[in-house]
């Protein structure tokens, strides 16, 4: 085994050993617990009912585990998860060197970046375990509450509305898998960066969710519809194109090309700031 | 001539403008138990985070045998083990796996073989797979000892090591440190607030003090207090003065290299007679105080 996954190992046994990174996996548990629930609410269920049958479809095949897992998923992830993404983010530099293990790590001959990329590196692990872990428990849970079937897609802020048989609606669930785990590790760089910086843990989880909030907001002032587009919320929910007809992969590619490059700048400036500290023994 | 086994070289450190290390220049030998003392705030820690690449400094170098902590930090800490004030580790983990990532760290893989020695040589063997939450200071104290060495460290930079310890704990610290040095030729730089315990240890020590380094060398020197009868007058006063004798209180301090043949008949023959001899050791804390206040 090579160095770099030795040191990754540890890294992850120590991200995995901690209470708090099942916080995330819990809460959107108990949520997904919680929507079914109010799911069964008549007045809910007729809602979602009618709404199909006004676009001429028959209720009964697309109300399915699907459907409400694609639900839960729209509603709670951006802002659930950016809540367990900043808490573990932002804790992953500046908890340790709170608590002074940190000075441990620096002690040993590995240079600060292949620490950092150790952190990193285990961050986007946890990102990508949160991801998958909220689609499948949340189509899990909808496929125990109504069964299997078509996939019904209605996000009015993303313009879509589709419909599809249980097969292509699984394959199209899937594929938005990746997608919306890449969306979600700008939430995890921000977090890595606000880390790396010389601000107490909580300071750094609750400045990365400032952010997330404050973009979230100015996005929906109506004003501000013309440049909708280029707030940072708005670019991460592209994830969301591959439910679409016609999958906008050119307009996709464009947004994650910014994603991309927002991520490397968070990361390059967490590094920078990170290397310029100084840790007294 | 072997090389130091540490050579620090016109370090220099400034904090917001205050300079916390001023041009530190030291050397500690292969195979010595060096004592770095000073008051808090003297700079000592400042000094341990530059040796470690912890703290940049704002110019000159610490060099781990022939490599560079600036230029070549790697190469320069593969040796290294270090223990701080408080040892903090993953309280979340087991001792073992602290020790195995901590390890992992310095680009080795961790034999289980050598894990376990070190760990029985700390006297964690039956403790080292529970959680390190449940530790006592003097095991965390002693996990602390047992990661410096690891993997196969033969340069140990200990910052205050025995800060916390109860007696027995502090002589076993002493002992596995001298033990260290004795059987195994390890070089350890001992940052220590306990001067009786650094005074057991090591025979020479810089003593820093605002930064600036006031003393470096040993420190142990025996010294003899010459009593004699009378007042000597300005031409004897000035022999016994040109011999190394220094006036202190009512006699007169010798130095370690006093001769005292040609000064005694000097005396004698301006009839002033010797009425006593008195061997004299100073303990490191008459020694450092001395220096601080000079």
């Amino acid at each position: 085994m090579s160095i770099f996954l030795l040191q990754m190992r540890g890294e992850l046994k120590k991200l995995f050993a901690r209470k708090r990174t099942y916080i995330g996996f819990g809460a959107f548990l108990s949520v997904e617990l919680a929507v079914l629930l109010l799911l069964r609410l008549p007045k809910v269920q007729q809602s979602l009912e009618r709404l199909l049958e006004r676009a001429g479809y028959v209720a009964a095949d697309y109300l399915s585990g699907l459907t409400l897992g694609l639900i839960i998923t729209l509603s709670t992830v951006l802002l659930l998860g950016a809540l367990y993404l900043a808490l573990v983010a932002g804790d992953v530099v500046s908890k340790e060197v709170e608590e002074g293990t940190m000075r441990m790590m620096l002690a040993r001959p590995a240079g600060r970046s292949r620490i950092l990329a150790l952190k990193l590196a285990a961050c986007t692990v946890y990102t990508i375990a949160l991801t998958v872990f909220i689609a499948v428990t949340a189509v899990a849970a909808g496929t125990l509450h109504a069964g299997w079937g078509g996939l019904f897609v209605y996000a009015p802020l993303e313009g879509v509305f589709a419909v599809y048989d249980a097969d292509e609606g699984a394959a199209r669930m899937a594929l938005a898998v990746p997608f919306l785990a890449t969306s979600l590790l700008t939430i995890t760089c921000l977090g890595f960066c606000f880390s790396c910086m010389r601000m107490k843990p909580a300071a750094a989880t609750i400045v990365t969710l400032s952010v997330l909030f404050v973009d979230t907001i100015l996005k929906n002032i109506p004003f501000f519809s013309g440049i909708r587009d280029w707030f940072l919320t708005a670019k991460m929910s592209a994830w969301v194109g591959v439910f679409e007809h016609r999958i906008p992969w050119e307009a996709m590619a464009g947004q994650y090309a910014w994603l991309a490059a927002i991520n490397a700048t968070l990361v390059v400036v967490g590094f920078a700031v990170f290397h310029s500290r100084d840790f007294k023994s | 001539m072997t090389p130091p086994a540490i050579r620090v070289q016109n370090l220099r450190k400034s904090f917001a403008g205050r300079p916390a290390v001023h041009d530190l220049s030291f050397e500690v030998r292969q195979g010595e138990i060096f004592g770095l003392l000073g008051h808090n705030g003297a700079g000592k820690s400042t000094t341990f985070g530059m040796l470690l690449g912890m703290v940049a400094p704002d110019g000159g170098d610490a060099f781990i045998g022939s490599h560079s902590v600036r230029t070549e930090r790697g190469a320069a800490l593969a040796k290294v083990g270090a223990i701080f004030e408080t040892p903090c580790f993953y309280d979340y983990l087991s001792g073992w796996d602290n020790l195995a990532f901590l390890v992992s760290l310095s680009g080795a893989k961790p034999a289980d073989s050598r894990l376990r020695e070190v760990a029985a040589n700390a006297g964690l063997q039956d403790r080292i797979h529970d959680k390190v939450r449940t530790y006592s200071h003097g095991m965390r104290q002693r996990l602390g000892l047992a990661q410096a060495l690891l993997p196969g460290q033969e340069v140990l930079l200990l910052d205050e090591p025995t800060d916390g310890l109860d007696p027995q704990g502090i002589q076993e610290m002493r002992a596995t440190i001298r033990d260290l040095r004795d059987r195994k030729g390890m070089t350890v730089l001992l940052s220590s607030h306990l001067l009786a315990e650094v005074e057991q240890l090591c025979d020479r020590v810089a003593i820093l003090h605002q930064g600036r380094l006031l003393f470096c060398g040993e420190w142990r020197r025996s010294t003899s207090r010459w009593r004699i009868t009378g007042e000597p007058d300005g031409a004897v006063r000035s022999r016994l003065e040109q011999s190394g004798l220094v006036p202190v209180g009512d006699a007169w301090e010798a130095p370690e290299d006093f001769h005292p043949g040609e000064t005694v008949a000097a005396l004698v023959a301006a009839g002033i007679r010797v009425t006593s001899v008195q061997s004299v050791t100073r303990t490191l804390e008459d020694f450092y105080l001395e220096t601080i206040r000079s």
